[in-house]
């Protein structure tokens, strides 16, 4: 996990906001104030993922769509603008996902994923400690031991592992695993959590965070 | 039923009416005079009938001697050598006695016609003959002291032919009168009233909403003064909803922008506070996200207090208008923005020309410090900001002028909208709501004025507002 992410947003603060977070997640960055500066970017360098605001200095959003297009460089739009008009723009332009400000930061990595992974030809495995995912079997092992886990616990299992080191709220989880159905069934999230403690021995590794929900702890 | 219609059918009626009467009253006054010249034709062949009768009367005084007999054979005899000489196959004419007829050759019979009273006589009779119309007169006169009647039955045909005739063309007239009416009448009013079908048709197109369409009628009767005043009615509904349009307009407008500024440090509060939450952040970068949430929430709380500012200004705007000193007002300009001034190494200098002005202190105050802000905003170091009041036409012009970077010459009618800003990073940096120069614009509407805004890109910035000369007040 080492995309390269093109970050064009014109309010500092914000702009260093999605800066400091997709670091922090393991991506690289580079971020444009404006329209000019992203032009410049991206034929100076190679993008995996661009995350675009639409009212822009000089070029903006949507004019700017076009020029990565060309580049083959996919594009999730972050706007204050939560109109249909404007997302439906988006998205028929061609983009790959809109999200309204004020966005919540795991739906956003969670986004970036999902497009990211359109562009793989094969789903990637994932390992953390002794624990691999192994995405095309569907399988987890721990050390040489084949851990059975039923399909929830895999993608919860899956989640806690692409985000290490992150708090994940129950809602952020029943969300991102169960999908929008599930909302307000946070005891769900609890069992399935349990369950994969047991499972996995894991008990100090993933660590509940009083008051919002757990951590996968980085250092054991 | 439509109008040109019932026009057409009151017309045709009152027409009808009146040319009929017309035609009756001319046939019928015709119609006397036709027979009038029949009957005094009649009288005066009568007349000359009886002179050459009353020609015996001058013969000697024999035949006057002679008796009654030889004296009647006598008339008999003279009256029919002129009646066989006279009468012709219209007229003829009879004779009657005391007794009875002397000489009759017409198959009526004028004694039991005609009393023998002279008027009678001489007006006549009409009778109907085989379908033949006669006229049947009479003259009583004395023909060798014996009284006779003559009577002349005449042939009418020729006269009754006549009024049949008149009667006959009456009446074609009358109905060439109705056909030429009954085609003209609703071309003529058809056409008079198109104006009024074309007012219609614009109307309608109004009232779906084509608010531009004018029905534009130039003719100088009713029609036109409708449409004039029409058009000029559509002329002030259209203003009226442009005007009701572009408030609302400006009001969405502010509305969305209202809603974008909030946005932008709403997202960095909640994107910063949740990255303290739950992302695994270096202490450095938890210091950073926990000073920009307090930037965000300051530039929040700024833009709020500005808002209300605006929103009382547009509202209500209650003002307190009195003479105040300009000295005064300037002095306590003076102490609130000194201390950014002189951070920024910026000098302030105050030209009063003017000593009293007429307005709201504190609203006077809140547009020059506001100003005074923006000229800050704009110069460099070392640069001067002037303050200064004139006096000019029944005014006095307050101005507030920068050394500094200018705004360029198409930007300045859009620095007085809401949240608009010339340099949109630089405001922000520099904590600007984009609201400043709104408020300054309202204040100066709010005392009957505008601010006018002079600038050259490099050279620096003038902004002034007229108020009134309290000078006049006072006295």
């Amino acid at each position: 996990m080492n995309e390269r992410i093109l970050i064009v947003e014109d309010d500092p603060a914000i702009s260093k906001l999605l800066d400091t977070n997709l670091t922090v997640a393991g991506y690289q960055t580079q971020c444009a104030l404006d329209g000019r500066q992203a032009l410049n970017a991206i034929n100076a360098h190679a993008f995996d993922l661009a995350l675009l605001d639409i009212m822009l200095p000089e070029l903006d959003g949507f004019e700017l769509l076009p020029y990565m297009q060309a580049k083959q460089i996919p594009v999730i739009y972050v706007s204050a603008k939560a109109d249909v008009q404007s997302r439906v723009q988006g998205l028929r332009l061609g983009a790959e996902d809109y999200l309204v400000k004020p966005f919540d930061i795991l739906e956003l990595l969670v986004r970036m994923e999902k497009v990211l992974a359109r562009k793989q030809p094969a789903p990637e495995s994932i390992t953390f400690a002794d624990v691999t995912l192994h995405a095309e079997s569907h399988t987890v092992t721990q050390g040489d031991q084949t851990v059975s886990l039923k399909p929830m616990e895999y993608e919860l299992l899956r989640t806690f592992m692409k985000h290490p080191g992150m708090v994940l709220t129950r809602e952020n989880l029943l969300r991102q695993v169960w999908g929008d159905a599930f909302i307000g069934e946070t005891r769900t999230v609890d069992v399935h959590v349990a369950a994969l403690r047991r499972k996995l021995n894991w008990n100090e590794r993933i660590s509940t965070v009083y008051k919002l929900g757990y951590r996968l702890e980085v250092e054991a | 039923m439509r109008l040109w219609l019932k026009q057409t059918l009151l017309a045709l009626t009152i027409i009808l009416v009146t040319v009929s009467a017309c035609l009756y009253f001319f046939t019928a006054v015709q119609t006397k005079r036709l027979l009038d010249q029949a009957e005094d034709g009649g009288f005066h062949s009568l007349e000359i009938f009886c002179e050459h009768l009353s020609t015996l009367n001058t013969t000697d005084n024999a035949s006057y001697s002679a008796d009654e007999t030889t004296r009647t054979a006598l008339i008999q005899y003279s009256f029919s050598t002129y009646a066989h000489l006279l009468q012709n196959a219209k007229s003829a004419y009879s004779l009657a006695g005391v007794s009875g007829y002397l000489y009759n050759i017409t198959q009526s019979d004028p004694m039991t016609l005609l009393p023998m009273t002279e008027s009678d006589l001489k007006g006549g009779r009409t009778l109907r003959m085989n379908d033949t119309p006669y006229l049947v007169q009479g003259v009583t006169l004395q023909v060798l002291n014996l009284p006779v009647t003559v009577y002349l039955t005449r042939d009418l045909s020729s006269t009754y032919e006549q009024i049949a005739q008149l009667t006959q063309s009456a009446q074609l007239a009358l109905l060439i009168c109705l056909m030429l009416c009954s085609t003209l009448l609703p071309i003529i009013f058809r056409k008079s009233l198109r104006p009024l079908r074309k007012l219609t048709r614009v109307t309608h197109q109004i009232a779906d909403g084509d608010y531009a369409l004018r029905a534009d009628i130039t003719s100088a009767d009713e029609v036109g003064e409708l449409s004039a005043s029409f058009d000029r009615m559509a002329d002030t509904v259209g203003q009226k909803i442009q005007s009701l349009e572009d408030t609302a307009k400006r009001r969405e407008l502010l509305l969305g922008a209202l809603t974008h500024e909030m946005k932008t440090p709403m997202t960095a509060i909640i994107g910063y506070s949740q990255s303290l939450l739950t992302m695994p952040l270096t202490e450095e970068k938890r210091m950073d996200a926990a000073n920009e949430i307090y930037e965000a929430a300051r530039r929040t709380e700024r833009l709020s207090q500005k808002m209300m500012q605006l929103i009382v200004l547009t509202e209500c705007p209650a003002l307190n208008k009195r003479p105040c000193d300009t000295a005064e007002l300037f002095a306590s300009v003076e102490k609130v923005v000194q201390n950014n001034l002189a951070n920024k190494g910026i000098k302030l200098t105050m030209n009063m020309e003017a000593p009293r002005l007429y307005g709201d202190a504190d609203l006077l105050f809140t547009l020059l410090t506001n100003l005074i802000d923006n000229a800050a905003k704009a110069s460099p170091t070392g640069t001067t900001v002037t303050l200064s009041a004139r006096t000019v036409t029944h005014a006095v012009r307050l101005s507030v002028s920068d050394e500094g970077s200018g705004i360029p010459a198409d930007k300045i009618a859009l620095v007085t909208e809401p949240f608009y800003r010339v340099d949109k990073a630089r405001s922000r940096k520099l904590g600007g709501a984009g609201l400043g120069l709104s408020i300054c614009q309202m204040i100066a509407e709010a005392h009957g004025g505008r601010l006018c805004i002079e600038s050259q890109v490099g050279v620096g910035t003038t902004i002034s507002v007229d108020v009134t000369d309290a000078r006049g007040l006072d006295a």
